[in-house]
């Protein structure tokens, strides 16, 4: 009766909001398979008269001595792991001191840490790119996962921090009162615990790491070297013209693996994110 | 007694656990922003270099950042931005949390649908919308005159007056998703007896959510609002890649302004200035906002 | 706990390799041999790319110990990256730039970025062989070489259009005469020209190269736009500038020629498609119209840009070349081997291999003998405009251009968009130019 009605509405409207949030990825998916002819044209279509694989096959498969996409591809895996890796390290270290202890200075750090989230990057980009210069890691990798690193810590750690505050201290003591030291009632009591934080800070600084274009384009000059996002916008979008075919085929490879990570984790990185806020 | 005792040796060990933090914050953030701010206050516009070199020249860069007029049309689209792209995102959000927090079929393939303006880059997402929002080939102003909805075709980010709104509404489809999925957690997290009791008790739907759902929901709420609006306070990737600032200088946000004054103008010292000035307005909103959150939790 | 450092371990090793295999060039190879980076905003466009692989593996073969490597992001981020890498001093050894954009790096740093060529050109006058030469010269000082190619516009049209619209393409001579033509088109429902008028730079150099400049001889400074600059010689506001922008606005707002495009490649599309029958480009439309489809190229046909009758004198084209130049730096460690390479590309072999890319090369015997006529007759149709055209007027080439730039950028868009006065709109400008200029 009343319920059912609302049941309808709810579904309606659900699917309103969803086709808002899939309709640009359904376009990117269809445009991919378009010859050039089909998409700068009065009448778009969503199905593909004339579907043609040669966008993906020119990405894969490109010829050229330079541009490569799976090159590409393993940079980005390369960077976002190694980001992943370094900012859990320290933004798990980091949360668990500002939870549990209390130290001069812990709130200002807080308040710091909150605030390095709204620095915009074009004002650090050329004192970053002058400091990374002079320690000779410009045009590598490693340039970029310090960057992001530095990035994306203050805010894993926040998270983290959060994630720790719900674990009840009584675990610590319990553990200090049965002898083990603060670093082993770390690892091997509180820390695991924390899995489904870890998990959602690990998704965040992957993405951050996978999806990131400025500073990518900027620190890296050889083409060999280039992250996806870079590889692509630079590649299909030239001067002279746009190979929406290619761009579109090389967007859908690149958003691929985020978006099949995103749902096999979202479990994971809801809770994460919200263990902290939902029980604070 | 062994608080007191322990105290001593919680901050050591304390300093020790975020000793790696510091570090690269220091190495990598503070330095950059201390040579920014050193900027500000030299001399540092290229064009005409000095023989003095980048000598200190005091307030000079700042009062000329506060007599540019793109400084001020930079601050109003950043004001505009903030609040339509904060609320919206929050506010769709919000419909969509609630909305999926009801038990209906395909819940589940709809709450992973949601997440894919997330995930995508920025990149892609901004490709995938310029090309949807071609005047002439687009398939946005296809179907708008198909449906009658507009009569002529609209320049969603070349045109001056709407280009800051079809940015905003790119701005809007990327952000939402994280509003609706921590919103949707935070629901979920609130017990069902609650409403049991209250519906036992006579209220309302309406008057469930005011007392039992809006409470309960507001440290999540806090926190994510906090969020949105730092972040959307950053964003550049989206809007720079989107219209890169223009038409008109109609979407040049506080951010984009810098970048311009840095890389078109060369006038480094300028943009040394704004961003500082950028950092300030932050740190002081910041400052309150935090305030009124550890308010809150007692 | 084991496994956790195992992964750890293996995650450490990953990351080394990385940081590793990012800068293994140079290190390795033999005493003898040396590496010379270039850096360029071409790279990523197909047919570059295809001459400039051909142009690095003849090299090879002509200098063998001497490895060119080359990098360098698409043309929209192309010009911050090399900001940012200057200011870091980092920048490549070589750098292929528009010698509109040598003035605004050269001064990124007090003691300047390019090298001096003076000394390696050993008193040969470049300025005769290569096209575009005179303007890689500042303040009397050579800072690049034109060794590559260039371009310059004329106007592209579709022949069967044309046809069935009555119109004969040899008969539009002047801005008159191409009124005449688009108004033909209009009752055929064509537009004439895709016109930009989006935030691009375009939206101000379409208009100068096509009107302004032609009458007034310089959009920011007078004398094709020479110095002395500063303040007093800013004549944004000219009568004739003012002119020029009525003229534009009539045949864009009022008598819808031009259809507004926010982008070049809009525009090109305007012209596959048939929305528009002419199109204002260069020699590498060719190439490109070619890769859309081949067989629009017989219904392709190219005419020189047209002459502008004002005050009752006649006042012929006179739009920029863009000659891609290459400019040393002067942190370069091999500066002989970079000047070797960069003036290999001027002899006759190398500037064979540089026309594949669709521009025309930059060394005038080449560009004027008969076997490029024959191997590119459309691009050298271009070459051969140059004889009708008035001398070439380019952007200023001083550092304050990017701020001069966004200023026409504000001004064109108000009045070809917002159809506001011409003369109100560009006193204003005129004002705001005096400003920078006198920062």
């Amino acid at each position: 009766m009343k319920s059912r009605w609302t049941k309808v509405i709810v579904v309606i409207l659900v699917a309103l909001i969803c086709a808002f949030a899939v309709f640009p990825f359904v376009w990117m998916l269809s445009t991919s398979f378009k010859p050039a002819t089909e998409i700068y044209t009065a009448n778009p279509s969503f199905i593909p008269q004339d579907p043609t694989i040669e966008g993906y096959k020119d990405m894969i498969f490109s010829q050229s001595r330079n541009f490569n996409l799976l090159n590409w591809a393993k940079n980005s895996v390369i960077v976002s792991v190694a980001t992943t890796f370094f900012s859990l390290v320290i933004a798990a270290l980091g949360g668990y001191g500002m939870s549990r202890f209390r130290f001069a200075g812990r709130a200002a750090l807080g308040y710091i840490i909150l605030m390095t989230q709204v620095l915009p990057g074009s004002l650090l980009i050329i004192p970053l790119y002058v400091i990374l210069n002079s320690l000779g890691l410009l045009d590598s990798l490693a340039a970029l996962v310090i960057a992001y690193t530095t990035f994306s810590v203050p805010f894993c750690t926040w998270m983290m921090k959060g994630f720790f505050d719900t674990i009840p201290r009584s675990l610590d003591e319990a553990a200090s009162v049965d002898g083990c030291g603060k670093l082993r009632t770390y690892l091997t009591v509180i820390l695991p615990l924390t899995i489904p934080g870890l998990v959602a800070t690990g998704i965040f600084s992957f993405i951050a790491g996978w999806n990131e274009f400025m500073f990518a384009s900027i620190f890296v000059q050889k083409y060999g070297n280039w992250t996806l996002p870079v590889g692509i916008a630079e590649t299909a979008v030239g001067q002279y013209s746009t190979n929406w075919t290619n761009l579109m085929a090389g967007g859908v490879l690149i958003a691929l693996p985020v978006v099949i990570l995103f749902l096999l984790l979202q479990k994971h990185l809801v809770s994460g994110m919200t263990a902290g806020a939902v029980k604070q | 007694m062994i608080k007191t005792r322990r105290l001593g040796e919680n901050a050591l060990a304390g300093y020790w656990f975020v000793l790696p933090l510091i570090l690269v914050m220091v190495f990598f953030l503070a330095y950059p922003i201390a040579k920014a701010a050193i900027m500000s206050v030299q001399y540092w516009y290229m064009p005409k270099p000095k023989p003095e070199g980048h000598y200190f020249v005091g307030l000079e860069n700042y009062i000329s950042v506060f007599k540019d007029s793109s400084f001020t049309n930079a601050l109003v689209v950043t004001g505009v931005y903030i609040v339509v792209t904060v609320i919206a995102r929050f506010g769709i959000g919000l419909i969509a949390a609630v909305l999926l927090n009801t038990k209906f079929r395909g819940r589940g393939v709809a709450r992973a649908l949601l997440i894919i303006p997330w995930a995508t880059p920025e990149v892609v997402a901004c490709l995938v919308w310029i090309l949807m929002y071609d005047k002439d080939f687009g398939i946005i102003n296809y179907l708008g005159m198909n449906f009658n909805l507009i009569s002529q075709p609209v320049g969603f980010i070349t045109d001056p007056a709407i280009a800051l709104w079809g940015a905003m509404a790119v701005g809007i489809w990327k952000g939402f998703p994280f509003v609706a999925i921590m919103l949707l957690a935070g629901l979920q997290s609130i017990p069902g007896e609650l409403y049991e009791a209250a519906r036992v008790d006579g209220a309302k739907p309406w008057e469930q959510f005011r007392m039992i759902t809006w409470p309960l929901l507001k440290p999540v709420t806090i926190i994510v609002f906090l969020l949105l609006i730092i972040w959307t306070v950053k964003d550049f990737g989206i809007v720079y890649l989107l219209a890169r600032g223009g038409p008109s200088q109609s979407t040049e946000m506080l951010t984009i302004f810098i970048y311009h004054t840095s890389f078109k103008y060369f006038d480094f010292g300028e943009a040394a200035a704004a961003g500082m000035i950028m950092l300030l307005f932050c740190a002081i909103f910041t400052y309150f906002y935090l305030k009124m959150l550890n308010r809150e939790e007692y | 706990m084991k496994r956790i450092f195992a992964i750890l371990l293996a995650l450490i090793m990953v990351f080394s390799l990385s940081a590793c295999g990012g800068t293994e060039s140079g290190g390795e190879d033999a005493a003898e041999s040396v590496t010379i980076t270039l850096a360029t905003s071409v790279y990523v466009e197909e047919p570059h790319q295809v001459a400039m692989d051909a142009l690095l593996a003849a090299y090879k073969e002509v200098a063998p110990n001497v490895n060119i490597e080359i990098y360098g992001a698409g043309y929209a981020s192309f010009w911050d990256n090399v900001t940012t890498e200057i200011m870091g001093g980092n920048e490549a050894d070589i750098m292929q730039i528009y010698p509109e954009n040598v003035a605004s790096y050269h001064a990124l740093r007090e003691e300047g970025v390019f090298e001096d060529l003076t000394p390696f050109m050993n008193g040969v006058d470049y300025k005769e062989s290569l096209a575009g030469q005179d303007m890689c010269e500042f303040d009397g000082v050579p800072l690049a070489l034109s060794n590559y190619a260039w371009g310059t516009t004329g106007i592209f049209y579709r022949k069967s259009i044309l046809e069935d619209a009555g119109i004969d393409p040899a008969g539009i001579k002047t801005w008159e005469d191409f009124n005449a033509a688009c108004a033909k088109l209009k009752e055929k429902d064509i537009y004439g020209l895709g016109i930009i008028t989006s935030s691009h730079g375009f939206v101000v150099s379409e208009w100068a190269r096509m009107l302004a400049r032609v009458v007034s001889n310089g959009l920011y400074f007078p004398n094709g736009e020479t110095g002395p600059f500063n303040a007093d010689s800013i004549q944004v506001n000219s009568p004739a500038n003012v002119w020029a922008a009525k003229q534009w606005q009539d045949f864009l707002l009022t008598n819808e020629y031009g259809k507004g495009a926010p982008d070049p490649k809009d525009k090109r599309e305007y012209f596959y498609n048939g929305l528009a029958a002419f199109c204002y480009d260069g020699p590498w439309f060719v190439g490109m119209i070619r890769e859309y489809d081949a067989s629009l190229m017989d219904d392709i046909g190219i005419i020189p840009a047209v002459s502008v009758n004002y005050e009752g004198k006649e006042y012929q084209p006179n739009p920029t070349m863009y000659p891609l130049v290459m400019s040393m730096s002067k942190n370069c460690e091999n500066k002989e081997e970079a000047w070797a390479f960069m003036e290999w590309l001027t002899t006759p072999e190398a500037q064979k291999i540089a026309a594949t890319c669709g521009m025309i090369p930059a060394s005038v015997d080449y560009s004027t003998s008969d076997e490029y006529k024959a191997d590119h007759p459309q691009s050298s149709i271009f070459a051969d405009f140059l004889e009708i055209y008035a001398p070439q007027v380019a952007d200023p080439f001083i550092a304050q251009q990017g701020e001069l730039n966004q200023i026409m950028i504000n001004a064109t868009q108000k009045m070809f968009v917002g159809g506001e006065d011409a003369q109100k709109v560009l006193d204003d400008a005129a004002a705001q130019c005096k400003e920078v200029m006198n920062k």
